[in-house]
């Protein structure tokens, strides 16, 4: 039908001097999973919020669905659902309460509304705490619920709003399998985060912000493609005189080498053998090194070559 | 549907709290019914009183003693300036009665003294004092008549004969209705109580910032969401209401179907209003849910204290009672002590109205206060 979910144009929202987004045009599409990439403060919930009319925006027009979005807008409201940057739930209803509640909402059909909470349970794996209350449950089955009670009404659109802050791995791994079956089973979703790890496991398409700003978009290979390089060698070694590190930038295809006291990291920009090279390199200088090891360029890698500075600090 | 199961839920997880509220009142208004029950006897038939006879030796004092002595309860404090005074103070007797010396002769020579009554001010000392007027009424009017002492006690023994009963009975059930004030006075706490602590919990949740996000983004309309929890929190205080109004007729069943029962029942109704929209507004005002049920304790303790529920207002201090006008709580106790009291409720009904408006002005006040603060609050920004 609608080929794009949400548009964005020149969505703007000032705080006093700040402006916390800025001029931000975007489109999400059909059944994708678009990540919104940036680090703290760079204006992800803003948008969400924005786009959402829980926030009064300076300028700019926001579509869902091809309607106008607005505060009454209850028909595209109830194809939307949103889970939070902040765990939202009733600390006096358990977990099946709970979702039971927000899924009613929306639905008011009980038996309609029973399955759906069992599917939402299902999803997020929390089977075996329907009864307990939140203050139970550990902070990344909390986060389950919060999703559970963001997504139990089956919206087509879902927004996620740093899902996975301060989760352990295995509840995170639970969170994004699930966030993966929600897009199978046709929903679009954008999930905002500030971990590269996760917009590159899960998105089918990243935007970068910074400062309210995109700086970039594409998919994570196209985006890599910004970093200007193609190949990051490290090598952890203890001692390395000013030498040798200088040595090491003029190595072949070598755009850069710095060295921290623990590790030296070089940047290619080509060349097939540069982990054999290096090894030659050091073996020839007789340096003794622990561990020599190739990567990727990653996100990161884009967020300093476009802003000079880390993603996470 | 959803909000109501929600609140009932919530309202569920508190009980423990609500019943703690409940069984105070219950407990201080048994403990008042038994009490009631005691001094109701004697104030329906004889007061407490005194008699210190100075005229010993005079007949026609004797007889006056006598005659105090058949319809009052007499108590003997001894003499003892001191005992005397405690013994007033502390409400063992209602009134001190003095028959001076020479009352006797006085009499007899058509020129009175007057008997000193030293009292508390206290309904039982009123109907001592009706006594004794009655007394002195048939005593003068006979005296006036030139007989002899021992004709002139029988004549008086005689008129006061037929009419002594009605000295002591009133149109009022003083008792019953004090004990009837004080139940509904209890209750102002613990409705107050169970009003305000449930109403702010189930607010405080429904409006946390995150779970108010979640409610405006969904598909339900946010005035009707609204709405539907002021029916709720509405529907709440009314059964809180009729709890205690179902209570009053175990404890104070006998009064609560008069009309004065009916204008005890409306008091409360209004008060109970008056303190849903309190707990309206201190659910704006209190950020802190941790801090909530401090806050309603102090806040409902300290009404009550302040304004009469426990104590009544006569033993506070007047700087208390000047204070205690801002309350809500001080007119809800006032109305009923009115209503105890007054001889004729049709007379006294434009007090009460006044005292029923005062509360309702007070409701007005605290939810618009509520509005404003939580349309401040409302934006999320
Ligand atoms: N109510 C507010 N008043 C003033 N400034 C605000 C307000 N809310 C957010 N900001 C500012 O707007 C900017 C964007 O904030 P926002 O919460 O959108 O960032 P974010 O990308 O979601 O960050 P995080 O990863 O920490 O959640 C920040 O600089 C923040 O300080
Ligand atoms: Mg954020």
């Amino acid at each position: 039908m609608y080929d794009k979910v949400i548009e964005v144009k020149g969505l703007t929202k000032e705080y006093k001097e700040l402006k916390a987004v800025d001029d931000l045009s975007f489109d999400v599409y059909e059944k994708e999973i678009l990540g919104l990439l940036g680090p703290n403060g760079s204006g992800k919930s803003t948008t969400i919020n924005s786009i959402l009319s829980l926030l009064k925006y300076s300028s700019g027009t926001i579509n869902i669905f091809g309607k106008e979005m607005k505060p009454d807008a209850y028909d595209i409201k109830r194809d939307i659902g949103v889970i939070f940057q902040e765990v939202a739930v009733f600390q006096e209803l358990t977990v099946y309460d709970n979702i039971d509640y927000f899924c009613g909402l929306y639905i008011s059909d009980k038996n309609r509304r029973k399955q759906y909470v069992e599917d939402a349970i299902e999803l997020v794996s929390i089977g075996n705490y329907k009864k307990f209350y939140p203050k139970q449950l550990s902070g990344g089955l909390l986060r389950r619920l919060n999703i559970a009670c963001g997504i139990a009404h089956k919206p087509k659109l879902i927004f996620l709003d740093e899902p996975t802050v301060a989760v352990d791995p295995q509840s995170r791994n639970n969170i994004l399998e699930g966030i993966r079956k929600l897009r199978d089973n046709g929903a679009t979703i954008l999930y905002t985060t500030h971990y590269m790890e996760e917009v590159e496991q899960l998105c089918d398409r990243i935007i970068i912000i910074d400062k309210g700003k995109i700086i970039a978009s594409g998919t994570s290979d196209s985006l890599k493609k910004l970093a200007k390089i193609e190949e990051k060698i490290t090598v952890e070694i203890h001692r390395l005189s000013e030498e040798f590190l200088e040595k090491a930038k003029k190595l072949e295809h070598a755009t850069d080498a710095f060295y921290d006291g623990k590790m030296l990291i070089v940047s290619y920009n080509g060349g097939k053998n540069n982990i054999a090279n290096m090894i030659d390199f050091l073996r020839q200088n007789n340096l003794s090194y622990l561990k020599v090891y190739s990567e990727r360029p990653s996100l990161n890698d884009v967020f300093l070559e476009l802003t000079g500075k880390e993603l996470r600090d | 549907m959803t909000v109501f199961k929600a609140f009932l839920k919530v309202i569920k997880k508190n009980l423990g709290t609500i019943l703690i509220y409940t069984s105070i009142v219950i407990i201080f208004s048994a403990v008042n019914t038994q009490a009631g029950n005691q001094s109701g006897q004697f104030v329906s038939e004889k007061p407490d009183i005194m008699i210190i006879n100075e005229d010993k030796g005079s007949a026609v004092s004797e007889n006056f003693e006598k005659y105090l002595q058949d319809n009052a309860n007499f108590v003997d404090i001894g003499t003892d300036e001191n005992d005397i005074a405690d013994a007033l103070f502390y409400r063992d007797i209602s009134c001190i009665v003095t028959i001076p010396k020479g009352y006797g002769k006085s009499v007899l020579e058509k020129s009175p003294m007057q008997p000193e009554i030293s009292s508390t001010g206290s309904y039982e000392a009123s109907l001592t004092k009706n006594m004794i007027q009655r007394y002195l009424r048939v005593q003068n009017t006979y005296m006036r008549t030139k007989i002899t002492e021992d004709v002139l006690i029988s004549s008086i023994n005689e008129a006061l004969k037929n009419d002594t009963k009605v000295v002591l009975t009133t149109k009022l059930d003083t008792n019953s209705l004090i004990k009837s004030a004080n139940y509904f006075n209890f209750a102002a706490y613990s409705m107050m109580a169970c009003i305000l602590f449930i109403i702010c919990v189930v607010l405080s949740s429904f409006n946390e910032i995150s779970v108010r996000k979640r409610t405006i983004v969904s598909s339900m309309n946010y005035k009707k969401f609204g709405f539907n929890l002021f029916l709720a929190s509405l529907a709440y205080a009314i059964v809180v209401w009729l709890f205690f109004i179902g209570l009053s007729f175990v404890m104070v069943g006998d009064t609560v179907l008069t009309l004065r029962g009916a204008a005890f029942v409306i008091n409360s109704l209004i008060f109970s209003i008056t303190a849903l929209s309190l707990a309206f507004m201190l659910s704006t005002l209190i950020e802190e849910k941790n801090a909530l049920s401090a806050v309603v304790n102090v806040i409902t303790l300290g009404l009550s204290f302040l304004c009469g529920v426990f104590v009544s207002t006569n033993y506070l201090p007047d700087w208390v009672v000047a204070l205690a006008h801002i309350f809500p709580t001080y007119w809800y106790v006032d109305t009923n002590v009115k209503i105890a009291t007054t001889e004729n409720l049709r007379a006294s009904a434009m007090l009460l109205v006044t005292n029923s408006l005062i509360l309702v002005a007070f409701a007005v006040v605290f939810v618009m206060t509520g509005i404003i603060v939580s349309g401040k609050k409302r934006k999320i920004t």
